[in-house]
């Protein structure tokens, strides 16, 4: 799978966005609403914790300024997901990236870290790449994003990549 | 097994490729613009208003508000300073050591380049910013 996946309809993907900021929130969700997404719940990070009973399909989550119930929220989803059922994708966007941060997000199960500010572009090849099976390889054998980026099918990467470049930059 | 929930998405009747999900993404963006703007504006405003007294973790997050929705919409001499002004605080808080003075000439100058636009002219404030903080964040005077 991944080179043949050239159309998506995510009209019915369930999405959680968490930000304390709530002007760049409502950006993100009008960047997904671009991508076809509906169904966008947002939420402070104050108010995230009831979030537990909904299921998303997609978590894009800022942790700061409360680091530690960020990175909670992203473990304890994990943690209620079944094994046996394909994970959600959770994406990290955050101003501030130190690497303490990086390891610590991944250690509790985001799949992407992305720097605020981002492109449309960017957003987009981070949720096609999910949906890729290089993706769910990684994940199984437990490498990292930035590692299955070097690693594996540039030619997919190229081919999304290469089709939107032209747009945004 | 499929990759993620989002695999089931893909390549489905009636989808979107996308060059078609990101010109969409970057019209939404473009109508955001001038919501953002005031957004920004509302977040300098705070920072002035707040005065010397405004607590780290207030001028922290107004900061890269400003940041990061100036870097949305490539007003990039606004991104900097307001990210330099982020930069600063952090150092300023790892030191355990509050420069009002310093915050409040950051905080003025994203005043000063938001009034007179994202202009390659204001490069002398942002060297000016660049030093302060750097001075700062050694804890020179």
């Amino acid at each position: 799978m991944g080179k043949h996946e050239n159309t998506f309809r995510f009209q019915d993907a369930s999405v959680l966005i968490v930000d304390e900021n709530t002007g760049f929130m409502d950006l993100t969700a009008q960047i997904l609403m671009g991508f076809g997404f509906r169904k966008l719940e947002r939420r402070g990070l104050k108010h995230a914790e009831p979030a537990a009973a909904s299921d998303p399909d997609l978590i894009i989550l800022d942790p700061f300024p409360d680091l530690e119930a960020g990175l909670r929220l992203i473990e304890d989803h994990r943690r209620r997901q079944s094994a046996n059922a394909p994970p959600a994708v959770v994406i990290v966007v955050t101003g501030h990236t130190p690497r303490p941060l990086i390891e610590q997000a991944r250690r509790v199960g985001a799949d992407y870290i992305v720097a605020k500010p981002f492109s449309a572009n960017t957003l987009l090849d981070r949720i096609l790449w999910s949906t890729s099976s290089v993706f769910a390889n990684l994940a199984s054998t437990e490498i990292d994003a930035e590692d299955a980026e070097d690693a594996e099918d540039d030619a997919y990467r190229a081919s999304i990549q290469g089709a939107t470049a032209a747009l945004l930059q | 097994m499929s990759a993620s929930r989002l695999t089931r998405f893909v390549d489905l009747p009636g989808g979107i490729d996308p060059q078609t999900a990101l010109l969409r993404a970057q019209a939404n963006t473009e109508a955001y613009r001038e919501s953002a703007m005031a957004l920004i504006d509302q977040a300098i405003d705070a920072l002035v208003a707040a005065g010397p007294d405004v607590d780290a973790r207030t001028a922290a997050r107004l900061a890269e508000s400003v940041r990061s929705l100036a870097g949305m919409f490539d007003l990039s001499v606004l991104e900097q300073s307001a990210g330099g002004l982020c930069d600063m605080i952090r150092a300023l808080v790892e030191r355990g050591a509050w420069d009002a003075t310093a915050v409040r000439i950051n905080v003025q100058a994203l005043k000063i380049i938001r009034q007179h636009g994202d202009s390659e002219h204001l490069e002398e404030i942002l060297d000016g910013l660049r030093r302060l903080s750097a001075k700062t964040a050694k804890g020179q005077s």
